[in-house]
């Protein structure tokens, strides 16, 4: 039995399944020993068709491509209207503000922000939000389903997490350190 | 527990597979590459001259101000449908066979866009002057004037081109990990840098499937805004020929015919040398058959819409134009059009053995594009050669300093492609996993 020491160092235990394993056994065994579902995750070569870590979603990203979109027709209403506003020059009778380009170049501007505002949240959440500690691991994009745990400085709860795994088929299952300046 | 999932035993050959063209070389690579190398050195000494000498290296002259460059832009922005197409609209569609191709398209959208933005500057007769297209005052406080159909393309391209870039990078994440963990050298760093830390984690899963999601529904709209803009380039002008009010959706159809021809060759040619049959089966071919079936029966529904218009309407200043290419100055161009882009490939993809041949299919996209280069030259230099006046009448034909920089531009593009491909999976790896996955579900 490991000695049971809380040190500043973190611990994550990462076990690699089968994929034909069925892991909502494992996950409850692993909740019952008072981990949540937000110190959990599950590294698959592809992405589950259920989810099986209640994680809220904190921002929905279709609300940041609105923000950006609507952002996006301001940008489009002044480069059409705004710009030719700034110094009026009237060219062949034409109207100074003409609505058809505002509508044109505002629809683009529209996408190119609403898009652009996607993709940074989307990267953003990609590269920033994500469990510390986790670490890819080459085979699971050979074909394993990873389930790493985040267990804090318990040692100890370190060590029984990763029996647990082992009990419940983890064909191989390894605890990493981070050390707490890292 | 049950048997293992067939796919996931797959996965480790599937990998090899389709990471191998980043890994191995070969001396004919390099070779196609030094070749393509010495054509875009002579294409650039071309511009070079150009730029020295001035625009007058052209046969562009009055009437005539707008030929070959401006034919090609036309022409590169209609190849570049050819990645949101295929995987914004079978993406949207949820075609599964879309998965070996739409990786193939992606790359050929942003090299054509590449292309096409070069295109502008050749035509610019003073390139060095290119920032009066940014939108910013200058020293007399005048901003660019987007009540211009050719602001509004400016900025329509720049959506497009970013909006591509985004949209080709965004599936190709888990890619770069996997290249990144199995690939050695300076690219290891690139791949990691690209991968931004990816893990394969549900919940990075669900993130980028939220993003493609909400994304491809808006590539697809802009695909659609951008080549309309490009054909309100010609229709806002009260040109006879081009103030037409089919020109938008007839130019969105021909960019995707094009774009079909233009990725049944990369199909073709990247199965052949990376010897990819096992996933680009004579299926995708078929499919792709069919539509450019569909694309060539509706481009030819609108060119005949179009066309009668006029020759029923028998407006003079209009029908000047239309006899010019019926049987005058343009008609050996223009019947050779009509015959590539519509009667053969009509006549040959309407039979279901041809559409099961891949030689054919690649042999009727160099056809398409040949066809269609010739229809966007017909759709710019007759109008502007026939002028309302009639003594203003005149002919253009490219130069030699114009066709350097089209055949440089073009090796260019080839080039581009063939070192993306060093770079990039042409096939993208996990969603050709997830197709197995899901064929092997159902």
């Amino acid at each position: 039995m490991p000695k049971n020491t809380e040190t500043t160092d973190r611990h994550v235990v990462l076990g690699l399944f089968n994929p034909a394993t069925f892991l909502p056994p494992v996950l409850e065994h692993i909740r019952s020993q008072g981990i949540p579902d937000l110190l959990m995750e599950i590294l698959s070569p592809l992405p589950l068709e259920t989810s099986l870590l209640n994680k809220p979603v904190r921002i929905p990203l279709h609300r940041l491509t609105i923000i950006g979109g609507i952002v996006g027709i301001g940008v489009g209403i002044f480069f059409a209207a705004g710009t030719a506003l700034l110094f009026p020059l009237v060219t062949g009778g034409k109207p100074i503000v003409s609505i058809p380009v505002v509508g044109i170049i505002s629809y683009e501007t529209m996408m190119l922000m609403a898009i652009v505002v996607t993709f940074l949240a989307t990267a953003i959440k990609i590269a920033f939000v994500q469990q510390s500690g986790l670490r890819n691991d080459p085979r699971i994009d050979e074909g394993s389903v990873g389930l790493s745990i985040q267990v804090g400085n318990d040692t100890a709860k370190a060590h029984t997490i990763s029996q647990l795994l082992q009990e419940a088929g983890a064909f191989e299952v390894e605890i990493r350190t981070i050390a707490s300046d890292s | 527990m049950t048997d293992r999932p067939t796919v996931w035993e797959e996965m480790p050959k599937i990998n090899r597979d389709l990471l191998s063209p980043l890994q191995t070389t070969t001396w004919t690579y390099y070779l196609w590459v030094g070749v393509l190398s010495c054509f875009v050195a002579a294409g650039a000494g071309a511009w070079t001259y150009q730029i020295q000498t001035g625009i007058g290296q052209t046969d562009l002259h009055h009437p005539i101000f707008w030929g070959s460059y401006i034919a090609s832009f036309v022409f590169w922005i209609g190849v570049s449908h050819s990645g949101t197409f295929i995987s914004g609209v079978l993406r949207l569609t949820n075609a599964e066979w879309r998965r070996p191709v739409t990786r193939m398209a992606e790359l050929m959208t942003v090299v054509a866009l590449l292309v096409t933005t070069l295109f502008v500057f050749y035509h610019l007769g003073r390139v060095w002057r290119f920032y009066y297209l940014i939108p910013y005052p200058n020293q007399r406080e005048l901003w660019p004037n987007f009540r211009s159909p050719l602001m509004w393309d400016a900025t329509a391209i720049f959506t497009y081109a970013t909006a591509s870039t985004i949209y080709i990078y965004l599936p190709l994440i888990p890619d770069f990990a996997l290249a990144r963990d199995r690939i050695q050298g300076w690219r290891k760093t690139v791949y990691g840098w690209l991968a931004i830390g990816w893990h394969g984690s549900q919940a990075q899963w669900r993130t980028l499937e939220m993003a493609i999601r909400i994304i491809t529904p808006l590539i697809v709209m802009v695909m659609i805004s951008v080549h309309s803009i490009v054909g309100f380039d010609f229709s806002m002008a009260l040109v006879p020929a081009w103030h037409s009010t089919i020109f938008a959706p007839y130019f969105v159809v021909g960019a995707v015919h094009s774009g079909l021809g233009m990725v049944v060759i990369g199909l073709y040619t990247l199965r052949r040398v990376y010897r990819l049959h096992e996933y680009v089966r004579t299926e995708h071919f078929e499919k792709l058959g069919k539509l450019l079936l569909v694309t060539t029966l509706l481009l030819a529904y609108m060119y005949f819409a179009e066309q009668l218009t006029v020759w029923y309407g028998q407006v003079p200043d209009h029908m000047a134009v239309q006899n010019s290419l019926l049987y005058g100055a343009y008609a050996v161009p223009f019947w050779f059009m009509v015959s590539c882009i519509y009667i053969i490939p009509l006549v040959t993809l309407v039979w279901p053995r041809f559409r099961q041949w891949p030689v054919g299919l690649m042999m009727i996209g160099l056809i398409i594009n040949l066809g269609m280069y010739i229809e966007r030259m017909l759709i710019i230099v007759p109008p502007l050669a026939r002028p309302r006046l009639s003594f203003q009448w005149d002919e253009y034909f490219p130069s030699l300093i114009e066709f350097a920089i089209l055949v440089g531009t073009l090796a260019l593009a080839l080039l581009l492609y063939s070192l993306a491909v060093k770079f990039v999976p042409v096939i993208s790896i996990w969603e050709e996993k997830l197709g197995k996955k899901h064929a092997q579900e159902h």
